[in-house]
């Protein structure tokens, strides 16, 4: 490895710093405050069967790990769509994922009871996501099937497939909005829902949604020098060697299946895969070999602490986290981009 | 052996076709400068290169071998591009813009190697742009960024060097320096290069081989002395021209008479 490679990896470890530090914090707060001694007998004695263990390794460790997994996965697709659409306001639910996961759910909530008791019986929580998932895949496939036809032999895809994206978006929500009115006894329900949560989530939404988000993920930070070539156009990519067609269409498929993911075990939290690559590009710089794995462990963080926010403020009630997130973020993100502004005057 | 030889070329876009019937031979070691008015084709000749615009009729063949069998990758290899214009979308350095250009090299996942280095440092020394190393492109000046496009195009490391409009930008100490070193890569390591120009008398300087496009024709062929004449020059870009002897080389000197 060169020095200047070694060097990269280096500006790494501030953010992995802020990781490990918003999970132990969020493992620390609660409605039972445990102590870090406390933390770390029951992270070493994971047999013993007492009180503080049962809540570490029954209801915090798998929530921060759960946030964590999702808010790295929400923020390297953001990346990665950034990048392939190159447009910094493209975030994670460009192309429809999101109403789509949420058709998917909301059918899947229709169809199973239509009471508040469907999310907390375990044999259907696999159920809602993977209706979820199922949802997002196929409304962007179906944004990719109408990007193709109508875009035979052009050579615009990019915008055909941004605004095939908004238009099925459109439709998709209209679909979820038709049946929350005609079902309002579920309307709390598929509210609560689109808002996004980790309320109630334990190890059974870590097994299934973390191994795409790793895989997608993994495969997006292979994708870091295409991505990179992308950005100076889809000529000069090409006269650079990179056969624009298949890359795109990797990067897109496996940025849809994390976004897809994401948003199946923890519903739409909206603000974070757009705020945080923004955030790294800040800190790292553009290249997506480093960019990737900035924004993923920056949005494992904030979205940490969102959700240990989201679910002590106003204990023991819980703010979805996706309300946490517009409303800290938002402001935040603007004081930086304001206080950059003003550096480079 | 001619380098690249082009033959009975039709090309263009799917409504529209801008070159007919184009045969060119060029060979390794020369610098031919593509000249013509707005809209002549230049451009498109260029593209047609790098398998960018529809091909109707005829052939491409670089060392014998047809441009169009070649895959991305292969062509970038063979062949690097300056493009006329690009915009610059996030914050990269200039150091890492150039760097890209090593990319058909290393494949899409093999990191950058102490070979690489080398090329871009000494394309960056050629462009005058160590200094600008670390700067970002979004704050570059237009003729800074116009450098560091054909920078990452030297660092392609082609036996082919394509550049459209180089010159556009640039001051005269530039224009003069860039054009001066691309001859130079030409005649000593036997690079083919392949330039668009709008400014006639630097074509006139620096060009072994001059062609002339006319409504995607080529109106003449050869050298500088055979191709740009008054009459012929009046009349492709209709506006009447002096051709006189330049002060130094002799070569033609072209005034636009008003």
């Amino acid at each position: 490895m060169q020095p200047r490679q070694l060097f990269l990896v280096w500006r790494m470890i501030p953010l992995m710093g802020f990781l490990l530090a918003a999970l132990v914090v969020g493992i620390h707060f609660g409605a039972v405050e445990l102590s870090f001694d406390q933390i770390r007998q029951s992270l070493w004695n994971p047999s013993d069967s007492s009180h503080i263990s049962t809540i570490l390794w029954q209801i915090r460790l798998p929530r921060v790990l759960l946030a964590a997994c999702v808010g790295g996965g929400l923020a390297v697709a953001g990346a990665a769509f950034q990048g392939v659409f190159r447009n910094p306001l493209a975030d994670p639910f460009v192309i429809g994922a999101s109403s789509g996961a949420a058709l998917g759910a909301t059918l899947a909530l229709l169809c199973i009871a239509g009471s508040i008791s469907v999310i907390t019986a375990t044999w259907q929580i696999p159920w809602l996501i993977l209706s979820a998932f199922a949802g997002a895949i196929l409304v962007v496939g179906a944004v990719f099937v109408i990007a193709a036809l109508s875009n035979a032999g052009r050579n615009a895809p990019l915008l055909t497939l941004i605004l095939a994206g908004m238009a099925l978006s459109s439709f998709t929500g209209a679909l979820v909005s038709l049946i929350m009115f005609l079902n309002h006894e579920m309307l709390t329900t598929i509210f609560s829902w689109l808002l996004g949560s980790f309320s109630g989530r334990h190890w059974n939404e870590i097994i299934m949604a973390v191994p795409v988000i790793f895989f997608s993920g993994g495969l997006l930070w292979l994708m870091s020098r295409p991505l990179d070539l992308l950005s100076f156009g889809d000529e000069t990519a090409m006269t650079l060697g990179l056969s624009i067609g298949k890359f795109r269409v990797i990067i897109l498929i496996a940025a849809t299946l994390c976004t897809a993911a994401c948003v199946a075990v923890s519903g739409v939290i909206g603000f974070l895969g757009l705020m945080a690559p923004h955030m790294t590009r800040i800190m790292l710089g553009p290249r997506h070999v480093l960019l990737i794995p900035g924004s993923c462990l920056l949005g494992a963080t904030l979205l940490v602490v969102a959700d240990t926010l989201a679910r002590t403020v106003i204990a023991p009630a819980e703010i979805p986290v996706g309300i946490v997130t517009a409303l800290m973020g938002c402001p935040f993100f603007l004081f930086l981009l304001v206080s950059r502004g003003q550096q480079s005057k | 052996m001619n380098q690249i030889e082009i033959e009975n070329l039709s090309c263009g876009y799917p409504e529209r076709e801008v070159l007919q019937q184009v045969s060119l031979c060029v060979e390794p070691g020369k610098v031919l400068v593509l000249l013509g008015p707005n809209g002549s084709g230049k451009t498109t000749l260029l593209r047609a290169l790098f398998n960018l615009v529809v091909v109707n009729q005829g052939s491409i063949l670089m060392e014998g071998q047809a441009i169009s069998q070649l895959s991305r990758k292969q062509v970038a290899q063979k062949l690097a591009l300056s493009p006329q214009m690009e915009v610059p979308q996030w914050p990269m350095t200039v150091e890492e813009t150039v760097q890209l250009g090593r990319s058909s090299h290393r494949g899409w996942i093999q990191p950058f190697q102490a070979e690489d280095a080398n090329f871009v440092e000494a394309a960056l020394a050629q462009t005058g742009l160590t200094e600008l190393r670390l700067r970002k492109i979004t704050e570059i000046s237009g003729g800074e960024w116009r450098r560091t496009l054909i920078a990452r195009a030297l660092a392609q490391q082609t036996k082919v060097l394509c550049l459209d409009e180089p010159t556009t930008g640039l001051d005269l100490k530039y224009q003069v320096e860039v054009l001066s070193l691309i001859r130079d890569l030409a005649h000593q390591r036997d690079l083919t290069v392949i330039l668009t120009l709008h400014d006639l008398n630097l074509a006139s300087c620096f060009a072994d081989q001059i062609v002339l496009l006319n409504q995607g024709r080529i109106a003449a062929a050869g050298t500088g002395a055979e191709v740009l004449t008054e009459e012929r020059l009046s009349d492709v870009y209709q506006t009447k021209v002096k051709v006189i002897p330049h002060p130094e080389y002799q070569t033609p000197f072209i005034v636009p008479v008003l």
